[in-house]
């Protein structure tokens, strides 16, 4: 049954026709990868190797700092020829550049990993793996597995509602490791012994539903919920909302009122580290767009730079212009080629110069559609004015911090305000001004 | 490495650095104003069926000035010139439907001015009039005999009832709102009396005779209209529908449940000019969802109480402008819930405030 969802919602074209049927490809690995040292949320990892030091897959090359933070492992075999600091999508990190001598000897699985592993190791063997949440916000998954004592979990959510334009990567996990995936929710179930699951897919991914339908059957406590396909459906606050009827409250965690979520392909990579004693050195990436000739979905080692799976997709049919790590709703632009897929690269998007759209501003007529399209009911367009006029206070008291960046506010606008910019700007001065304090 | 055909890489082309989102929705402020004024062709040609050319004479000439008044305002105040935004325009248009049969051109050309100037540009331009430039321009063309003969000749001829009387006897002058079948039923009538228009003829357009706004003499033509904007998705069709719904429900009470008499209500006077096209303007109505909500139903029972008292037999344009007034306070006071949240937020936020305006920067590094 498909789950009519009353949150508010943009409808940008899925544009995912080009890759959703085709099957994932393992892509061909680089000679050269690059891994910064921050493929998640939270403090940089520490490097942990020196040039020359020889790797295996699944050597550890930066250990994780801090509470929030996670471990970076090598995904192929060879030699470290570089510790370096490179550009990459969200800023200036620290790399470890190692030669592939395309060997891909493995570290020996982990030792306490199996099928009758103690539940209060599997943090330790998630983070050990260099987990992350791979639907794009990387959130280190060992932190999100071990919630205050004081929380009760009572329900896990799968995020499957993919619903930036252009990816296919969750979908066609879901269709292909569907078994993995629900292996993987065993182990957090056994963590928290939760009283339902949900699964949240988008109705235009029914071959999804009905892969993961047969791998939960007999597992009665699971439940697939087919929402609306809209933007932001796989939001995770939203998720929850309309899987549980339960919100977030202001400034908490999904733990506060109960619920671990995270995304598909995640739940595959805590079976392959629980069970199987592998680490995180590989995830899916749908490389798409109108300049791609031949837009796949690639299985695609952590580390790959992103111009050496140009040619393996056809190459550019049609001059790009913009490169978006991620979606367009969401993503991140990037020139450097350089920039290696990470833990949370559910996709990279190409678009041409027909397709950059760059209309001139005009003002606002006061239509109110940012209002009606925004998922947390903020008034877009208020904190847009209080922070052009540098009231910096108002946009705090109109709920600035609430703001998810979804982008639905800046995508409807029919005057081209650069609505989120400017939330965005407002949240970074209201920070500064709380640390100014 | 072995050599083979060169590597494509992004080094190899020109690309650019924005913010997110990366794709907008394919429309456009200026696309939104197209479509009003493609739905006002319905009335239009409603209105040159039954008063001949004189509407389309009369609306160029408030379109000509909205366009150009607003034009010059920005050039002598040195504003960007934002008449490309196609908002005069249905201003202009507006002003001409809603001019009764027989206006002069002169009338119009006033009227034009006071919207585009006084309503519009003085407060801030586009979005930040509070008061619907068209309707604000209307009332006052409407107050304007009382204006007149108050202040300066010291008589009162809004008094409808006398009103509706001189009407019947004398061919409606410039100077007097003209007459329309609603002047049958207003003034405290509770009933449809004998000789009025049939309501298939207001229905169709026709008034017989009696003149009425330009643009609001079929019921059919303003249902089209209203329908074009709906299937646009221009106009929230919440919006009309409290609104009317509202003004019928009263009707159908106050005449003891008289079905007759809640559609002459229906179709004549501006109900459903104003349900189309001026309380679902943007920039003068509610913001937030409740008031939007409340917005038109505090017009419905302006408009039904003006229309039953002995205020004014037209009442849309009064209880629109003074919703108008109040709607801004009332938004502040019903800010949506924001998720998470427990409370609505209670804050003193300034629409109307003029902001600075910046173009969209897209980086380009070479």
């Amino acid at each position: 049954m498909r789950l009519k969802t009353k949150q508010q919602a943009t409808f940008p074209k899925h544009n995912k026709s080009r890759t959703h049927h085709k099957q994932i490809e393992k892509a061909q690995t680089p000679s050269i990868m690059v891994y910064p040292m921050s493929m998640h949320l939270g403090a940089p990892a520490k490097p942990v190797v020196a040039v020359g030091d020889h790797v295996k897959v699944g050597t550890l090359l930066g250990e994780a700092q801090g509470f929030i933070s996670a471990n970076v492992l090598s995904s192929v075999s060879g030699e470290v020829i570089s510790i370096e600091e490179r550009n990459m999508v969200n800023g200036v990190l620290q790399c470890v550049i190692i030669k592939n001598d395309a060997e891909y000897i493995e570290e020996p699985p982990f030792p306490e990993a199996g099928e009758n592993v103690d539940p209060a190791l599997v943090p330790e063997l998630i983070k050990r793996a260099g987990i992350t949440g791979m639907g794009g916000a990387q959130f280190p998954t060992n932190v999100k597995m071990a919630p205050p004592k004081d929380k009760t979990i009572d329900t896990i959510i799968l995020n499957g509602a993919e619903c930036e334009p252009y990816s296919t990567s969750d979908l066609r996990t879901m269709i292909e490791y569907a078994d993995e995936i629900i292996k993987g929710v065993r182990v957090i179930d056994e963590l928290f012994n939760v009283k339902t699951i949900y699964i949240g897919i988008e109705d235009n991914a029914k071959e999804a539903g009905e892969a993961l339908g047969k791998a939960i059957e007999g597992y009665d406590k699971v439940q697939i919920k087919v929402l609306e396909a809209k933007y932001p459906q796989g939001s995770e606050k939203q998720l929850i909302e309309n899987c549980t009827g339960r919100q977030v409250p202001a400034g908490g965690l999904p733990a506060d009122i109960g619920c671990i979520v995270s995304n598909v392909g995640t739940f595959q990579q805590i079976y392959r580290a629980v069970r199987l004693g592998k680490p995180m050195v590989e995830r899916v990436t749908t490389i798409s767009g109108t300049p791609i000739a031949d837009p796949k979905n690639l299985l695609v080692r952590l580390g790959t730079p992103i111009d050496d799976l140009i040619d393996q997709c056809g190459g550019f049919q049609e001059v790009p212009r913009k490169v978006i790590h991620g979606g367009p709703m969401m993503g991140k632009t990037i020139k450097d080629g350089a920039i290696p897929i990470s833990k949370g690269t559910t996709h990279i998007t190409f678009m041409t110069a027909d397709e950059v759209d760059a209309e001139e501003r005009i003002d606002c007529i006061r239509c109110s559609e940012c209002l009606n399209v925004c998922p947390v009911s903020l008034q877009p367009i208020l904190i847009s004015n209080a922070y052009e006029r540098g009231d910096i206070e108002k946009a705090e008291q109109l709920g600035a911090m609430d703001c998810i960046e979804c982008g639905n506010c800046s995508f409807i606008c029919p005057s081209k305000i650069p609505l989120l910019d400017n939330i965005i700007k407002a949240k970074t001065a209201i920070k500064q001004n709380a640390r100014a304090v | 490495m072995t050599t083979e055909k060169k590597k494509t890489t992004l080094a190899d082309y020109d690309l650019v650095l924005d913010n997110s989102p990366h794709i907008f929705e394919k429309w456009s402020s200026q696309w939104i104003m197209l479509q009003v004024i493609i739905a006002m062709m319905f009335p239009l040609i409603a209105g040159i069926y039954f008063f001949g050319l004189q509407i389309v004479y009369l609306t160029v000439i408030a379109v000509i000035t909205c366009v150009v008044s607003e034009y010059l305002y920005e050039k002598i105040v040195r504003k960007r010139v934002t008449v490309t935004d196609l908002s005069a325009v249905v201003t202009g248009m507006l002003i001409g439907l809603s001019m009764p049969n027989g206006t002069q051109w002169f009338s119009v050309i006033i009227v034009s001015l006071f919207a585009i100037i006084v309503l519009k540009m003085i407060p801030g331009g586009i979005g930040k009039n509070r008061f619907n430039p068209a309707v604000g321009g209307r009332v006052m063309y409407l107050m304007a005999p009382w204006i007149v003969n108050t202040f300066i000749a010291g008589e009162d001829l809004i008094t409808t009832a006398s009103q509706a009387e001189a009407i019947t006897t004398a061919t409606p002058d410039d100077l007097v709102a003209a007459a329309t079948p609603l002047y049958y039923i207003a003034s405290g009538a509770s009933e449809v009396p004998e000789g009025a228009q049939t309501l298939m003829n207001l229905f169709l357009g026709n008034q017989g005779g009696w003149g009425g706004s330009l643009g609001e003499t079929s019921a059919l033509a303003l249902l089209l209209a209203m329908a074009f904007l709906i299937v646009r998705r221009i106009i929230n069709p919440k919006i009309p529908a409290l609104y009317i719904g509202t003004v019928a429900s009263i009707m159908l009470v106050y005449s003891g449940f008289d079905f007759e008499y809640m559609m002459y209500h229906m179709f004549s006077g501006a109900l459903l000019l104003g349900a189309t096209f001026m309380i679902t303007d943007y920039a003068s109505g509610g913001l937030t969802s409740v008031g939007r909500t409340l917005f038109p139903i505090g017009a419905g029972i302006l408009t039904a109480a003006f229309r039953i008292g002995y205020f004014s037999p037209e009442g849309v344009g009064f209880s629109i402008l003074i919703m108008n007034a109040i709607i801004p306070f009332i938004d502040k006071l019903v800010m949506p819930k924001i998720y998470g949240h427990k409370k609505r937020p209670m804050v003193e936020a300034d629409y109307n405030l003029t902001e600075p305006l910046k173009k969209r920067d897209v980086l380009t590094e070479k």
